[in-house]
This record gives C-alpha cells, sequence and structure tokens, in this order.
C-alpha cells in the first residue's frame, strides 16, 4: 500500500512537472529576453573602464564580462521562484489529481531545470559576448588578458552559475511561501531585508544578511559551495512545504 | 499556438548560444596581446617618470638605454647664425635635449625617441619644421586608442582567483615616454622662450 502511495506521488509529479515546462514555458522565454537585454547592456557600454592620458595619447581600456548575464539571471530566478507560488500560477497543478507537496515537488522540478538551463545559457552568453566583441571590435584591439575561457573554467562557471540560480529560486519560492502563509509578509518581508541592510551598513560588526552572503561568495571550493548551496536548498524547499501544509490547513 | 512560437524561440536561442560555444573554441583567434606579454611588476613611477630617462637625456646617452628607440628624424639644412625655436601650441610639454654639433655642420637634425610601449607605434610624431631661421615645434595630436578587454566571470573568479590589482598594472603597461633630441651647430646662436619650450642642454663631457 505504501509502495502504491509512493508510485502514485511519483507518477502525479512527473505529470505535473512536464505539465508545468509546457505552460510555465513563458517564464523561461522571459529568461532569454533577460538574457538577451543583458548582452545588449554589455555591449551598449554597461562595462568598466580604465584610462590614462596625456596631451598626446590617450589610452582606454573597457572590461568585458558575463556578470550582467549572470545577474541578470539571478534577478530572474529570484523572481520566477516568487512568481511559481502565487495563485496564478498555483491553479495550474489543480488540472491534475495531486496534492500540495506534488505541487511543490513539481515546482522544485521545474526551478532546478531552469537553474541549470538558465546557469549553461548565462555562461554560454559570456561567450557569446566574447565573440560579438572579438569580431566587432577588431582582433588588434584587444587584450587576451582574460579573453579565453578554458573548458575547465567554462564548466566551472556552468556548475556556479547554476548552484546559484538554484539558491536564489529556492530563497524567491520560500519568500512567496512565506508571503502565501501570510500576506502582510508582502510588505513586512521586504521591509525587514531592506531595514536588515540599512542596518549593517551602519554596524559592521552585527551583520546577519552579509555574513550569509558571504557564506556563500567567500567559498572558493567548488565541492564545498555545492554542498552549502544543496543543503540551503533542501533547508529552504522544506521549509517551504511545511508551510504550504499550514497554509492549507489555515485555508 | 503561443507554445509553438515559445518552442522556437527555445530552440533558436539554444542554436545560437551552441555556435557561440563552437565559435570561440574552434576558430583560432589572434589578439593584441596576451598576458604572458605584459609585465606583471613595475609601479607608477617605473614606467611613467623615470629619472633614468632624463639623466640619460642631459649625458646624451639616451640610446644607451634599453628601452628606448628612435621613431622620426627630420634633417634641415641651416647656414644661419641664429636659430629662434618656437612652439606652435601654448606650450610644449615634452622633454627637449640640444646637443651642440661641430661649428660649421650646416644642418639641424632633430629625432623623436620614444620608450617602447605596446602602443608607441601607434602614436603620431611631433610635427617639426624649419621656415627660414625659426624652428617650429607642435605636439603631435591626441592619439585615443582603445583596448577592449575582458574580466573573469565572477562564477569563476569566485573559484580561480584573480591576482588583485592587475588591471592597474596592465594599464601602465601601455605608457610611452617621448622626446625630442635636437643637433645644433655650436656656432648657432639659440633664442627660445624658456617658459614654453623646457630645452635641456645636454652636458659636454
Amino acid at each position: 500500500m505504501m509502495s502504491l502511495t509512493r508510485t502514485n506521488l511519483a507518477a502525479v509529479v512527473k505529470k505535473q512537472y512536464v505539465f508545468k515546462l509546457k505552460s510555465c514555458s513563458n517564464l523561461l522565454i522571459s529568461l532569454i529576453a533577460l538574457q538577451l537585454i543583458a548582452i545588449l547592456f554589455t555591449m551598449g557600454g554597461m562595462v568598466d573602464s580604465m584610462s590614462i592620458g596625456s596631451s598626446y595619447m590617450s589610452v582606454t581600456i573597457r572590461f568585458y564580462s558575463g556578470d550582467g548575464v549572470f545577474t541578470f539571471s539571478l534577478i530572474w530566478a529570484l523572481a520566477t521562484a516568487f512568481i511559481l507560488t502565487m495563485p496564478g500560477y498555483r491553479n495550474i497543478d489543480f488540472t491534475f489529481v495531486g496534492n500540495r507537496l506534488s505541487s511543490n515537488l513539481a515546482n522544485f522540478g521545474f526551478l532546478l531545470t531552469a537553474s541549470i538551463t538558465g546557469g549553461i545559457s548565462a555562461t554560454l552568453g559570456s561567450l557569446m559576448i566574447r565573440n560579438i566583441v572579438y569580431f566587432s571590435g577588431g582582433s588588434e584591439n584587444i587584450l587576451g588578458t582574460n579573453f579565453f575561457m578554458g573548458p575547465g573554467e567554462l564548466l566551472t562557471a556552468m556548475a556556479a552559475a547554476a548552484l546559484y540560480l538554484l539558491l536564489l529560486s529556492a530563497v524567491g519560492y520560500f519568500s512567496g511561501t512565506l508571503v502565501q502563509w501570510n500576506r502582510i509578509l508582502v510588505l513586512l518581508l521586504p521591509a525587514l531585508v531592506v531595514g536588515t541592510l540599512i542596518f549593517e551598513a551602519g554596524n559592521y560588526n552585527r551583520r546577519i544578511i552579509w555574513r550569509a552572503v558571504d557564506f556563500f561568495i567567500q567559498e572558493s571550493s567548488l565541492a564545498l559551495f555545492a554542498l552549502k548551496v544543496t543543503a540551503t536548498v533542501l533547508l529552504l524547499w522544506t521549509g517551504a512545504i511545511l508551510l504550504t501544509n499550514k497554509t492549507e490547513a489555515r485555508a | 499556438m503561443q507554445l509553438k512560437h515559445y518552442k522556437y524561440i527555445l530552440i533558436g536561442y539554444s542554436a545560437i548560444l551552441l555556435v557561440s560555444l563552437a565559435v570561440f573554441y574552434l576558430f583560432p583567434r589572434c589578439v593584441s596581446m596576451d598576458s604572458d606579454d605584459i609585465d606583471p611588476g613595475g609601479t607608477v613611477e617605473e614606467h611613467i617618470i623615470s629619472q633614468s630617462i632624463h639623466q640619460a637625456l642631459l649625458e646624451g646617452k639616451l640610446e644607451q638605454l634599453d628601452d628606448i628607440y628612435e621613431s622620426e628624424r627630420w634633417r634641415f639644412d641651416f647656414t644661419g647664425r641664429r636659430l629662434e625655436i618656437t612652439a606652435d601650441n601654448e606650450w610644449f610639454d615634452s622633454m627637449i635635449a640640444v646637443e651642440r654639433t661641430a661649428a660649421g655642420s650646416g644642418e639641424i637634425v632633430a629625432h623623436e625617441y620614444r620608450t617602447e610601449s605596446p602602443i608607441a607605434h601607434r602614436l603620431t610624431p611631433y610635427r617639426v619644421t624649419l621656415t627660414g631661421n625659426q624652428l617650429k615645434l607642435a605636439n603631435p595630436e591626441q592619439s585615443q586608442i582603445v583596448f577592449l578587454a575582458f574580466n573573469k566571470d565572477m562564477t569563476v573568479t569566485q573559484f580561480a582567483g584573480s591576482p588583485p590589482g592587475e588591471h592597474s598594472v596592465l594599464i601602465q603597461q601601455f605608457w610611452s615616454n617621448r622626446m625630442l633630441y635636437l643637433h645644433i651647430p655650436a656656432d648657432v646662436e639659440i633664442i627660445y622662450d624658456m617658459h614654453r619650450i623646457p630645452l635641456m642642454f645636454v652636458e659636454e663631457e
């Protein structure tokens, strides 16, 4: 009986996941749009620059990177996960016979897929920027420093980007679930985050959010970083499942 | 119908990204300068304000320095007794050295020297002309050079690291000092405005 239930849950989750991939494909389109906008902004001048000059010479170096594409993808992950918890998207799940758990698991599957897709595409977007700069800027004006990205670096960047997107999507999903649990949090949550950031800016010794950020961005081992992200994501997903059950009970 | 459009967009974007990947790795690239070409050491002072250049200029031993080369040379026949050196611009902002040559040699030679730098060959030369007994010096037009460089993505630097301050070192490598060196016969009287033209006379041995 137990085995049958598990099989049913897995089957429902799979169906909901596949359906979600199709019905939420507009969210993936928005990722493409954001990444293209980021590439356009980068090519249009969203770059660091450094100059040195005198009356007879002026040398400017413009530094390009794929960080814009990655940052835009992070914003997308946070927003998309939040959107998935909203009633409009939650009600899509009622097309199938399922429960909140299957719905959450299907959402996690979608976010995992989206994060991997976003991580890979954001990193490839960085190569696209390099190609555009190379072919439009003239090879004689390009400095080779950091231009080449070895296959190892490429894979590291893809993995790291996917993990960051997964982390941000888990944060977004948990925040969205919190807001659905109690609507007053829609105002309180941003106020709490912004207020804490302002507090931390003035109190270097009392840092909560920045310590949490440092916990991830200061990690120099990819394996440990993956472990940290996985543990945090599982924690946030579990929290979201528990909160959803409470939301259902209240409803 | 809309789903079909989304599908095409997804396939199209994926194809563009894959082509980018292929183009990036399959086509050999020839870039202006690789990181190996850049001297990682050195400070601003070493690259920009070199006391050794100043000293060598005063001693007339500029060509003995390793990283300096002659980029231009002007020769003028001159048989006059007085030479007026004037600046075309309000002031002349480079080092100018005058070395006296044998009296009656009948010619004035001007040399432009530059310190080696990846962009030294791209700079426009000074303008030196002789009209009558007036040697006119003009600052070159400003050469505006833009290089395109790359920062490693933050998703790479977190795990691979990036040497701090590499960019500030990088841009210093582009600086090129330049100076004029004039050979003027010893019997020619030189007239110039010392506030506008910073002439230095090479010490005689």
